[in-house]
């Protein structure tokens, strides 16, 4: 592995998304600006914080994975010494870390002032959760973005993704989700935990078949 | 070291619509192997797989002494590659090009760069999305040949460019074979660019190779002869001619294998020849295609 | 050494012959003389933008032909011939009459009267002084 240039290729990526990442990170710092201007405000706050790291999910792969196999320049990454094992690397790196980096700062923000507000910690277990709906839904992204260079399919993954935020409400209907909102203190019930549990483990399917699936790939342009 | 910068032995790809055959193709070192085929007979195809970009279903693929695809990284070190649909970042500048393939190449000429620059007549500082068609391949041909790479393989190079840039464009690759190490592929339609300038043709169709040889050897073999029949008989078949258009008492005949021994032949038949002509390389090239199709062993 | 050469497109002769006539002009009118180094083949090649093995080729002929000798490794010079420009000429002259017994054929004109033609074209261009 070629580490200086797989680093190289990924400081490429975060600097041709720098505009966008930018906009994203000013958005998150908005919406935790909000947290702190009353109760109104603050569920605008939460709202768009959550609309934040929706739209980094869908951003970041689109912008350094769909979009440039769209444009073409996919063929210009690929004359460059490194295999195709390196390119997936790269990828999945440098999205990886542009996301987690904006998403753990919007998330311990937004978190961080819910904690700080005394009597709100219930709410905490399900903020985790919706923080990391998003994230699921970049991985999945990602995965599909990178392995089928398809732009139609990355558009039909994102559409189902975002479906699937509206099943948030059908959650409320487990026993042991809601029960804790009000409670001062966090409680990690079985239920928060096995859909936190199921999220982790969708998160690392998608990167591990990322790379499965690119090992056995015969066509890169 | 090895005598080929690219080799090629028994290669096939199959697609739904379409399959690559036992393609045999060898880039002596030093020279420039001109790759002639009709849209979709197979070039970039044959080019992909050769960069590693596409994986061949059989066959062995030998570039620079690696093998490919699974040596690929290693491979392209050394090699340049320009194709008319690799573009680079719109939103980025050539300088911001230059300087990043500079970042990955430590073979990169600045000085050269900077000659290139003035006789391509491009700016540094614009953007790729300010460019026209025509600039942006100089600029990609640029990034490839700054870095004086031993083996520089481009996919129709000079589609889309104006006489004077291809020209330009055709003055560089010349240059760089002054050094008798670095060796070019490259494909076009354009076959008076590779008349010109290659030293090894390789004709394509359908996925297969058509014919390969040296381009002397294809422009010596290959004449038309104009002859002029005694009275109302066909012109006799004679080895090594592959069409006659026969009008009335006078004919033409193509041959692939020319000898003076041919119109010699027609004048022991009591054939008078009128003329001898030489054909350009498109001529052969259609010639060349359009027999093979009909079946007619070329 | 600069060639100097410039090829045309629009001539119908293939690129070595062209290279071979130039080269043939240069030692003809004694701007290379005897013993003096060519340009080396990729040098030619790079020079004329054309593809090496064409200049090999032509330097082969020329060889052949004994107006350059090549050594190995040290690049190609002109022969040591005093004669050279003759030479040359000589076979310019060879050439022209090749064509005109191929284009007196074409014509079915006959040797006879060719040869008249040929007298004509000779007594035309003698000065005027040296005429009986």
């Amino acid at each position: 592995m070629n580490r200086a240039l797989v680093m190289r290729l990924i400081v490429k990526d975060w600097y041709l998304s720098r505009v966008p990442l930018a906009l994203v990170a000013l958005a998150g710092a908005v919406s935790t600006g909000l947290l702190y201007s009353g109760e109104t405000a603050g569920l605008a706050g939460l709202i768009s914080a959550l609309i934040a790291l929706v739209f980094l999910s869908i951003l970041i792969p689109q912008l350094t994975v769909v979009n440039e196999r769209k444009q073409g320049n996919l063929a210009f990454v690929m004359s460059l010494p490194i295999s195709p094992a390196e390119y997936t690397m790269s990828k999945v790196l440098g999205n990886l870390s542009a996301f987690v980096l904006l998403w753990a700062a919007i998330v311990g923000a937004v978190l961080g002032t819910i904690a700080s507000v005394p009597g709100a910690g219930g709410v905490i277990p399900l903020g985790v959760i919706a923080a990391l709906a998003p994230f699921v839904s970049f991985c999945l992204l990602l995965a599909v973005a990178i392995v089928t260079e398809s732009e139609l399919l990355s558009m039909v993954t994102m559409g189902i993704t975002n479906v699937a935020y509206s099943f948030w409400w059908f959650l409320f209907r487990l026993p042991g989700f809601a029960e804790g909102l009000k409670s001062p203190v966090p409680i990690w019930s079985d239920t928060i935990l096995t859909i936190i549990g199921g999220q982790i483990a969708v998160i690392v399917l998608a990167l591990a078949l990322t790379f499965y699936l690119q090992s056995r790939k015969t066509d890169f342009v | 070291m090895n005598e080929f910068a690219v080799q090629l032995t028994g290669v096939g790809k199959d697609y739904r619509f379409f399959s690559l055959n036992d393609v045999r193709l060898e880039v002596p070192v030093g020279q420039i192997m001109g790759f002639i085929g009709p849209n979709g007979a197979g070039k970039s195809t044959t080019i992909r797989i050769l960069m590693g970009l596409v994986h061949q279903d059989r066959g062995e693929v030998r570039v620079l002494g690696h093998s490919m695809p699974k040596k690929q990284a290693a491979a392209k070190r050394d090699i340049g590659f320009a194709s008319e649909d690799m573009r680079l970042y719109g939103s980025s500048t050539l300088d911001w090009h230059m300087r990043f393939v500079r970042s990955v190449y430590p073979s990169w000429d600045e000085s050269y760069a900077q000659t290139l620059l003035k006789r391509f007549d491009l700016r540094r500082e614009q953007r790729i999305t300010g460019m026209s068609h025509g600039q942006q391949v100089k600029a990609g041909l640029l990034l490839a040949l700054a870095r004086r790479p031993r083996l520089l393989i481009l996919d129709e190079p000079t589609t889309g460019l104006d006489p004077v840039a291809r020209h330009e464009v055709i003055r560089e690759l010349t240059a760089v074979m002054q050094d008798d190490h670095r060796s070019i592929l490259f494909s076009s339609h354009n076959t008076h660019d590779i008349e010109q300038i290659s030293d090894q043709i390789t004709f394509i169709d359908r996925g297969r190779i058509i014919d390969c040889r040296d381009k002397e050897s294809f422009l010596d073999r290959w004449r038309r002869i104009r002859v002029e029949l005694p009275g109302d008989v066909d012109v006799p078949a004679l080895p090594g001619i592959i069409g006659v258009l026969q009008t009335g008492r006078l004919a033409v005949a193509t041959t692939n294998a020319f000898d003076v021994s041919l119109p010699r032949a027609y004048e022991a038949a009591g054939i008078r020849v009128h003329a001898v002509e030489n054909m350009t390389l498109e001529e052969i090239f259609v010639t060349n295609v359009h027999y093979s199709r009909e079946g007619v062993a070329v | 050494m600069l060639s100097g050469f410039v090829l045309s497109q629009a001539d119908g002769r293939p690129m070595y012959l062209q290279i071979i006539e130039q080269v043939r002009r240069r030692i003809a009118v004694g701007d290379w003389k005897a013993g003096e180094l060519l340009p080396s083949i990729r040098q030619l090649a790079a020079d004329l933008q054309v593809s090496v093995i064409t200049v090999k080729r032509a330097y082969l002929e020329l060889e052949r032909e004994g107006l350059i000798l090549t050594h190995h490794g040290k690049g190609s010079v002109v022969a040591a011939r005093t004669d050279a420009a003759t030479q040359v000429y000589e076979q310019e002259l060879t050439t022209h009459l090749e064509q005109a017994a191929h284009l007196a054929g074409v014509l079915g004109i006959s040797t006879r009267e060719v040869q008249a033609r040929l007298r004509d074209a000779i007594e035309q261009t003698k000065p005027a002084a040296v005429k009986p």
